[in-house]
């Protein structure tokens, strides 16, 4: 075997395994083998079948660096090193001599016919199809894992819930002759009036009104109550009215949880509750389209196409002369897209490639390109449908992650104190990321990192509004009068509740419980359901 | 950047900490504040170990962590036990794989302990990575990704599973473990079947499965695609199943030419990977012996 010729040679050093050393040598491919002799003595120190070679790898280990690996049958594995001119020459012809035992014709006369067109067309669709596969692949793992994260987020929710009703309970207890205690009362007439703002608020004219449209109203739950009246779209709301322009509700928009649209003269609005019906209305008109292009653009996440609409939109691409089917951008977008031919006639696609590449596409690659073709396009339309699915946790998500890097530090004090941060209140703002930026930053210290939250630390006092006293009580902690602490929530009375605890809470050693809040403020959550709730318990 | 001063520090800090650790252990200490003590320890023993890390220093990194995940343990903090275990085999990756294995296998335990089996499984693939690369030992790699598959089932992370299933697939494909391998592919493509985004992949986890009946018996390989074809028929319309046919005609007339005609032509529209190289020539082996080097 060492009398044949070699194809190829490298300088390079070879990884003694029993002796956990690297000798340098000269690795040479024949025409059978591949071998490792050493410089010194000339001794072969490896040698091995290319029929023996069941993988070839350009590895970067810590402890050999960028070696190129040879696996023989009965995984030995080879380490090559420090080749010479370079590890990706080696890597290529040897990979291409060991592959050639599987593709190079028997007969050594045989020319390699080069491609025809239809081959390679075959080639690039088989491409495109491979790419798209690996594509739904990654995103139904990335889909599981939204789908685990937000289970994460629930579950911390829940946690969060029974740990503020272990708090309700701490704050009044039963043996507490008095009522409530001074500074409860105190607050939650601070909350009811803060509940009541919005109320104030929405009703006024002072918000700029996009559209309103004419339409008949009912509230679902008091069935067949269908009574004339108006939608008006505002700019961070949706007011039903009634006829005489009383308002009947009046949704905020990041109240709405979800639109669905029935047909394109018909949606329904609903906000969602725990433990209470939902509020949903649902609104008939004739001049719908106007304001659903207007409600798309506002609530984009949040519209549902229902299965009657889609029924409705076949029907009326039949009668597609008809008025109604014209002038609604909206539909018509909608319906473009539900009509994307699925596969193309087999008859047209053969014409069409036998007028471009007549002498070259075989009857054969045709019907192979077709097949391809055919299944190309139900993935390209079941791809961007698990797309849209993922946006929905991805936001929910990012909001809470948002939440966290957007704090921007400032200055702490000692960590481990049981105290709290200050923040100004914040106002329901449209956006998510608004509402984000409004966020009263946590302190720097490792204690608030993801990993380990434990516990709050005082912000300075300017950093709370002027609005807002600030008193000591009479453990000697500073504590704000009306101001909640750090978390996304205006009406987190939760938070106060922990501050205020705070002292007792640490002299009880009870850190554990600082642990689980301060999840609170590193995710800031979000959510109607959740501030909803809250603000039932407060 | 010079680092020796940021090792000379983190060897007083670990000094510091060892100190402190003692004098907990102490009588008197322990009367006075000996958990504090200890606390403080953990902390600095984390200090120390990334002031290493900053240095390089991996298997002293290592070892400080493991010495505040051991501190962790005693003060009964699981969770940051568990942490610093895996910090401590992150830093051992790079230096001593064994060691690093250990301590991955440490934070495991606890892991599975608390009942937190996705991460535990992550881990297990971290090992199984090791052993894959570093260590070469595949018959433990499978072990461990068959351990993290079985974890990520049970907490229905099937992509997850699946993506573990499919290496032991390869592997033992590899090991010449046909009949497992078969059982994986196999359970793998029917899993994915359902699946609206995963469909398009199941011709090629029972192509995979095919090809391992092949090198097994060839009889078996035609049964095996008669069936894939009845229960999932986009099989049949698949490039890989097509290929199959030419190979198994070309196998029953010991046609070797032909055999590597077809592998050729396939090849030449998707190349074929280093795994399928490797099953195809052990079956081109059976048709012409181990006469077919180079000519």
């Amino acid at each position: 075997m060492s009398q044949e010729i070699s194809i190829h040679s490298w300088p390079g050093s070879y990884f003694i395994n029993s002796e956990k050393r690297w000798a340098s040598g000269i690795l040479s491919l024949t025409r059978t083998t591949l071998c490792f002799t050493s410089e010194q003595k000339h001794e072969n120190l490896a040698s091995l079948r290319l029929s023996r070679i069941m993988e070839i790898k350009m590895e970067a280990s810590s402890l050999i660096f960028s070696a190129l690996t040879v696996l023989e049958q009965g995984n030995i594995k080879h380490w090559f090193g420090s080749l010479r001119p370079c590890r990706i020459a080696v890597y290529h012809v040897l990979e291409h001599f060991w592959r050639e035992r599987l593709l190079s014709p028997t007969d050594p006369h045989g020319v390699k016919a080069p491609l025809s067109k239809g081959q390679e067309l075959i080639s690039l669709i088989s491409g495109a199809q491979r790419r798209l596969e690996d594509t739904g692949k990654v995103l139904n793992h990335q889909g599981e894992q939204f789908d685990n994260m937000i289970q994460g987020l629930d579950k911390i929710e829940s946690d969060l819930h029974v740990a503020d009703k272990l708090l309700s309970e701490l704050e009044c207890p039963s043996w507490w002759p008095f009522g409530k205690l001074p500074w409860k009362s105190h607050q939650e007439a601070k909350s009811e009036a803060a509940a009541k703002v919005p109320y104030t608020k929405v009703s006024g004219k002072g918000q700029k009104v996009i559209i309103s449209i004419p339409a008949i109203v009912s509230h679902v739950g008091n069935t067949g109550n269908m009574k004339p009246g108006s939608l008006m779209v505002l700019v961070s709301s949706l007011e039903v009215q009634d006829a005489n322009g009383q308002l009947l509700h009046c949704f905020e928009k990041e109240e709405v949880d979800d639109i669905h649209v029935h047909s394109p003269y018909e949606i329904s609005v609903r906000h969602r509750f725990i433990g209470k019906p939902d509020i949903c209305f649902r609104v008939l008109s004739a001049r719908m389209t106007e304001a659903l292009s207007v409600l798309e653009m506002q609530y984009k996440k949040k519209i549902e196409i229902t299965r009657d609409y889609a029924a409705f939109q076949a029907t009326l691409a039949t009668r597609s002369g008809s008025p109604e089917g014209g002038g609604n951008i909206w539909s018509a977008g909608h319906g473009q897209q539900t009509e994307v031919p699925v596969e193309v006639p087999a008859g047209e696609l053969t014409q069409l490639q036998l007028h471009v590449l007549q002498p070259t596409v075989t009857e054969a690659e045709a019907q192979e390109l077709k097949q391809r073709n055919r299944v190309s396009p139900l993935q390209d339309r079941e791809l961007p449908h698990a797309l849209t699915r993922q946006p929905e946790p991805e936001d929910k998500w990012t909001t809470q992650t948002l939440a966290q890097e957007e704090k921007p530090p400032h200055p702490s004090p000692s960590p481990g104190m049981p105290c709290c941060d200050i923040k100004p209140h914040v106002e329901q703002s449209p956006s998510a990321h608004e509402r984000v930026n409004l966020v009263a930053p946590p302190p720097t210290s490792d204690h608030l990192a993801p990993s380990r939250p434990v516990s709050y630390a005082l912000a300075p006092p300017t950093f709370g509004s002027s609005k807002h006293p600030q008193l000591f009580d009479s453990t000697g902690f500073l504590r704000p009068i009306s101001s909640p602490l750090i978390s996304c929530h205006s009406t987190s009375a939760m938070e106060l509740r922990i501050f205020r605890y705070a002292p007792f809470l640490h002299l009880f050693g009870c850190s554990r419980l600082f642990l689980l809040f301060g999840y609170t403020s590193v995710l800031g959550h979000s959510g109607s359901a959740s501030d909803a709730r809250r603000r039932s318990i407060a | 950047m010079d680092n020796s001063g940021k090792e000379k520090e983190a060897m007083q800090l670990m000094a510091e900490a060892d100190k402190k650790v003692k004098s907990s252990g102490s009588f008197l200490g322990g009367m006075f504040g000996g958990n504090h003590k200890v606390e403080d320890a953990c902390e600095m023993y984390a200090r120390a170990a990334n002031m290493f890390k900053m240095a390089k220093n991996w298997s002293a990194a290592g070892s400080a962590f493991c010495q505040a995940a051991r501190l962790h343990m005693q003060m009964q903090n699981k969770l940051d036990s568990a942490t610093s275990f895996v910090d401590a085999g992150n830093a051992y990756k790079k230096a001593d794989p064994q060691e690093a294995i250990n301590c991955l296998n440490a934070a495991i335990d606890i892991y599975t302990d608390m009942g937190r089996f996705t991460i535990a499984a992550k881990h297990h693939m971290t090992i199984a990575e090791i052993y894959e690369s570093e260590l070469v030992d595949i018959e433990k790699t499978i072990a461990h990704y068959e351990q993290a598959a079985d974890y990520y089932k049970g907490e229905e992370s099937n992509s997850s599973a699946n993506k573990c299933l499919l290496k032991v697939g390869s592997y033992s494909a590899q090991l010449e473990q046909y009949p497992k391998a078969i059982e994986i592919f196999e359970q793998v493509a029917t899993s994915t079947m359902d699946n609206p985004l995963l469909k398009y992949n199941a011709k090629e986890y029972f192509w995979k499965a095919a090809l391992c009946h092949f090198i097994v018996d060839e009889l078996n390989a035609k049964l095996a695609i008669e069936k894939y074809e009845g229960m999932f028929p986009a099989f049949s319309d698949s490039r890989e199943c097509k290929l199959l046919k030419k190979l198994l005609e070309a196998h029953e007339e010991q046609n070797c030419e032909a055999f590597t005609e077809a592998v050729k032509e396939f090849d030449s529209i998707s190349r074929l990977d280093q795994w399928q190289t490797t099953m195809l020539l052990r079956i081109k082996k059976t048709i012409q012996g181990d006469a077919g080097d180079l000519k």
